[in-house]
């Protein structure tokens, strides 16, 4: 098992000011440039941290959100292939739906690999519902323009000669793609999967499936990924090829490790503030999709298997949604985690929340590369990269 | 609100099989239906299928009409509605249209169809009257979910009280097919098109457009404004009627269409 640093970059000291929803509405108003300068080049400095530490590193991206002021994978990841010297760089991901312009994607990935000298993960996703609000692309044939921007970016990065593109989205007189990826064909692609049906895509393509938060859960579309994956490449998948986010803290003292709960939970708390219509807006999903929700409407929030803001901190930390302690111990968590939903060969630590602050994070990051890091990468025999796997 | 129940009829146009409804005898009305969709029992319909034949098609990618991924606009969806009178062979035909339909009946009507007689505009979408840029003519209704979006269809009906478990999986699916479908149609350009101010002129028919005066998705300005730009319409409030005037106000809306379409008005 490898693993990858994550921090979602929030502007969370936004979130008090506001009582209504962090993502989609929050005016900018409660934003302090002069906060979002600092905590910026702190989230910088403890993924740099995190190369120093003997991990790789992943970055996300949203709109409109005090919980993530990353607006573009590319961006960070630009300053990260530069900054970091041997971590693997993860974007997951792009939001191919919603961008005008994949060749732009196409290219900007393929400085970052060019930059890093082939440290790139090339993470092509779906995006969540409220994004469509920021790009204010048609949720209706969402999934059209994702499968048509996919292709279009893997031809652009693949091919040698120019060509041209006129697809349904997308039309473009030239394509060549200046400069090529270091990493040929491409780089790997990574897609993320929470239900069994997003799992079967990737697995059709041979691609790196990530599951985020699930919980238990994640033995679901693991499952689906696995069956999808042997019917089609007729043998089993490597570990390489499943991927999980959970957060992480690890801590010195017990002090330490209450305030490192806190802020786990304070996220938890904040996932919630979102508008219910930005979820799932008309288009987003097929409608034969809607047609179960509106003939049985989920009763309540939450619609997992237990309520994360009633369960314990011992059960988030059995459930995989925060793992936390002393760092032996949350190996031991991420180890009992990875057996029960059937091993991946990915972790995704989500390592800073909501206001945890840089000494906190520094302190966990230190810690889990000492202490935990090398009991996880015995796990799976080996901390292959995603890079040394098939790529479709 | 209404459930989008079932069309018992069936069209091959232009490629696509589109089901309708086509009822009554007498002259001809077509009714294009709003955003939520064909509801082949509702009660302006059985007043106008009393002294009319009555023709109403579920627009492709709505009810379980099939659709095509070159219909991306309402302007795209009125050939479609061309087809289906040609197909028919209507003539002199009273086209009636709510809300999206009402857009819908504006752009048949700038193709210079002679088939057409006159319009009735039911609390229309379609045109943009706003100069600046940081302004919009109507509320987003996309920031609430779609079973609260009576609050701003309907006057009567603030609360959405339909229970999709008690209906058949065929109809939940029309309902879901309604909602995309409008979304593809409103999202983006919200609830306009960009041409169709290039274009209204072409709309020469004797129009009458009816604007509910508790519409909380359009307001007045908005509805006079919609009137002005159409060569020959005049504009008729209905008390008591929000957006979706002809489910707040059906006999008010039939008398009005009834009244207009036997005057018998030339341009």
């Amino acid at each position: 098992m490898d693993v990858y640093f994550f921090c979602e970059q929030s502007h969370h000291p936004a979130w008090d000011k506001f009582d209504g929803m962090l993502r989609g509405d929050i005016p900018n108003k409660f934003g302090d440039p002069d906060v979002s300068s600092r905590l910026l080049n702190e989230y910088l400095d403890m993924y740099t941290l995190a190369d120093e530490c003997g991990m790789n590193v992943m970055v996300n991206e949203h709109h409109i959100a005090s919980s993530c002021m990353n607006v573009s994978i590319t961006l960070t990841l630009a300053v990260l292939a530069r900054v970091t010297k041997k971590a693997r760089l993860l974007g997951l991901g792009s939001i191919i739906t919603n961008r005008l312009d994949p060749i732009r994607v196409a290219e900007e990935y393929s400085v970052v690999d060019s930059i890093s000298g082939g440290r790139l993960d090339m993470g092509l996703v779906k995006g969540a519902g409220w994004e469509l609000y920021a790009s204010n692309s048609n949720p209706s044939g969402g999934m059209d323009r994702f499968w048509e921007a996919h292709d279009l970016i893997l031809e652009a990065m693949t091919r040698r000669e120019p060509f041209s593109w006129e697809g349904e989205h997308f039309d473009y007189r030239k394509v060549n793609l200046w400069p090529r990826p270091v990493q040929q064909d491409h780089p790997p692609v990574w897609f993320t999967g929470n239900s069994p049906g997003s799992a079967r895509l990737a697995a059709e393509k041979g691609y790196v499936n990530a599951a985020f938060l699930t919980g238990p859960g994640a033995k679901v579309p693991f499952d689906a990924y696995r069956e999808t994956y042997e019917a089609t490449f007729g043998k089993k998948p490597a570990d390489d090829r499943l991927a999980y986010l959970g957060m992480v803290s690890c801590s010195r003292d017990k002090a330490q490790t209450e305030r490192n709960i806190k802020a786990m939970r304070a996220y938890l708390a904040s996932v919630a503030r979102m508008r219910p219509a930005h979820m799932m807006p008309p288009g987003y999903a097929p409608p034969e999709a809607f047609v179960p929700m509106m003939q049985a409407p989920p009763k309540g929030a939450g619609g997992g298997p237990f309520n994360m803001g009633t369960a314990t901190d011992e059960e988030l930390a059995k459930a995989g949604i925060m793992f936390w302690g002393e760092p032996e111990r949350v190996a031991d968590q991420i180890s009992a985690f990875n057996e029960m939903v059937g091993g991946f060969g990915h972790f995704l630590l989500m390592g800073q929340n909501a206001h945890q602050p840089y000494e906190d994070v520094r302190d966990s990051l230190v810690l889990f590369g000492e202490h935990a890091l090398p009991e996880l990468e015995k796990i799976g025999g080996s901390s292959a990269s995603s890079k040394e796997s098939v790529t479709a | 609100m209404y459930y989008p129940g079932a069309m018992p009829k069936r069209a091959r146009l232009g490629g696509l099989e589109i089901e309708y409804l086509d009822e009554g005898s007498g002259p001809v009305i077509l009714y294009l239906h709003s955003s939520e969709g064909a509801d082949p029992d509702s009660k302006l319909l059985n007043t106008l299928k009393k002294t009319h034949r009555v023709v109403m098609p579920a627009y492709p990618g709505f009810g379980l009409s099939e659709t095509a991924s070159y219909i991306k606009t309402v302007d795209d969806m009125s050939y479609v509605c061309l087809d289906l009178m040609e197909q028919l062979d209507l003539r002199d035909v009273t086209v009636v249209g709510s809300s999206l339909g009402g857009w819908l009946a504006v752009e048949l009507a700038t193709k210079a169809s002679d088939r057409i007689a006159r319009l009735v505009l039911d609390n229309p979408l379609g045109l943009r009257f706003q100069t600046s840029p940081t302004e919009r003519d109507f509320p987003d209704v996309f920031q609430d979910l779609p079973s609260e979006w009576c609050a701003y269809f309907s006057a009567s009906e603030p609360t959405d009280e339909r229970d999709w478990t008690t209906v058949s999986k065929d109809v939940a699916l029309r309902g879901a097919r309604n909602r995309e479908a409008f979304t593809k149609m409103g999202w983006s350009p919200y609830l306009y098109s960009r041409v169709l101010s290039g274009r209204v002129h072409r709309a020469t028919v004797p129009t009458l457009l009816l604007w509910g005066d508790q519409d909380k998705l359009a307001s007045r300005e908005y509805a006079e404004k919609y009137a002005a730009a159409l060569p020959n319409a005049k504009l008729k409030v209905i008390e008591g009627a929000g957006h979706f005037s002809f489910l707040d106000k059906p006999e008010a809306v039939a008398s009005a269409v009834l009244d207009f379409a036997d005057q018998k008005q030339t341009a």
